[in-house]
């Protein structure tokens, strides 16, 4: 496969598991074809954040793998919610077999752009443990609700 | 006297507390005005800015600074600190109110909240100003 070739699939990847394709897919298996095409999206994906991560500040890097999307805010539904659960899956699938240490920051970078392609609006939430030892986490959420793996031991810090 | 300087945690990756909403300078960057305890004065502004958020926990308070990706630990007596600056913005206000909070002489309380508002903004934790300058340390 060209390079060309590969960013034409990445273009067209934003229609795998898209809110448009109807809730069948939200939920049946993906062909063989889309499961390259979406891993390719992820990948390029990761590598764009990944350049722009030690380059950009966070709040408008966010903006910028937000561009095209509307308003953040706004009714969540049920298609968009099972879409990004399963693509939430799927990017944290993805990226666990990366090599490099996969910070979760990162895979909610590349789950907020995958989302945002798709129309699908999604919060990224920074959360903190204080004790017994400092640690922070990043995730992604959809309708108040997480799509990336956390857990109750981080309090909020901030939304954006 | 607050403890600031702990350890910095490079980001892994209820929001802001204090932030002062009712002070919204022209901004003039303030050219050759080096940030010391000395050029504090009870006129200055603070104001912690849109990417510096902030959470109390029951021995500190953590603040992520979002440009910079770093963490920072305050101890109790910093959190407050930090709270009430983002509150009044004033300092001078901050330090009449902090020094009836804990007990102590305004001049005490002073020096203490100066040598903090430095330390805050050498770490980008805060801005100050001296009118509508800034001041960048």
């Amino acid at each position: 496969m060209t390079l060309t070739g590969v960013r034409k699939a990445a273009a067209r990847s934003a229609s795998v598991l898209a809110p448009a394709a109807g809730a069948q897919r939200a939920t049946e298996s993906l062909s063989l074809i889309e499961k390259v095409v979406i891993v390719t999206e992820i990948m390029l994906t990761y590598c764009r954040v990944r350049w722009n991560l030690n380059r950009t500040e966070l709040p408008p890097l966010l903006v910028r793998l937000r561009a095209g999307l509307g308003s953040l805010d706004g009714p969540a539904n049920d298609l968009a919610g099972s879409l990004a659960d399963r693509l939430g899956f799927i990017v944290a699938r993805t990226l666990s077999f990366l090599p490099t240490d996969g910070p979760c920051l990162v895979n909610s970078l590349v789950l907020t752009s995958l989302l945002a392609r798709r129309g699908i609006p999604s919060r990224l939430v920074i959360g903190v443990q204080a004790e017994p030892a400092f640690a922070a986490h990043a995730w992604v959420e959809y309708g108040h609700r997480s799509v990336l793996p956390t857990a109750e031991i981080f309090e909020r810090l901030v939304e954006l | 006297m607050p403890d600031t300087d702990q350890d910095q945690r490079k980001s892994a990756g209820s929001s802001s507390v204090g932030r002062d909403t009712t002070f919204s300078p022209k901004v003039t960057e303030g050219i050759g005005m080096p940030l010391t305890q000395s050029t504090i004065t009870p006129m200055t502004m603070v104001r912690v800015p849109n990417h510096v958020v902030s959470r109390a926990f029951a021995n500190e308070t953590v603040v992520l600074n979002l440009n910079t990706g770093l963490y920072h630990s305050l101890n109790p007596t910093g959190g407050r600190m930090l709270e009430v600056l983002g509150e009044l913005g004033s300092v001078h206000a901050a330090v009449d109110k902090l020094a009836a909070e804990y007990d102590q002489t305004v001049d005490s309380m002073r020096q203490d909240v100066y040598s903090f508002c430095v330390s805050l903004a050498e770490q980008g934790l805060v801005e100050v100003y001296h009118g509508h300058r800034r001041v960048v340390p």
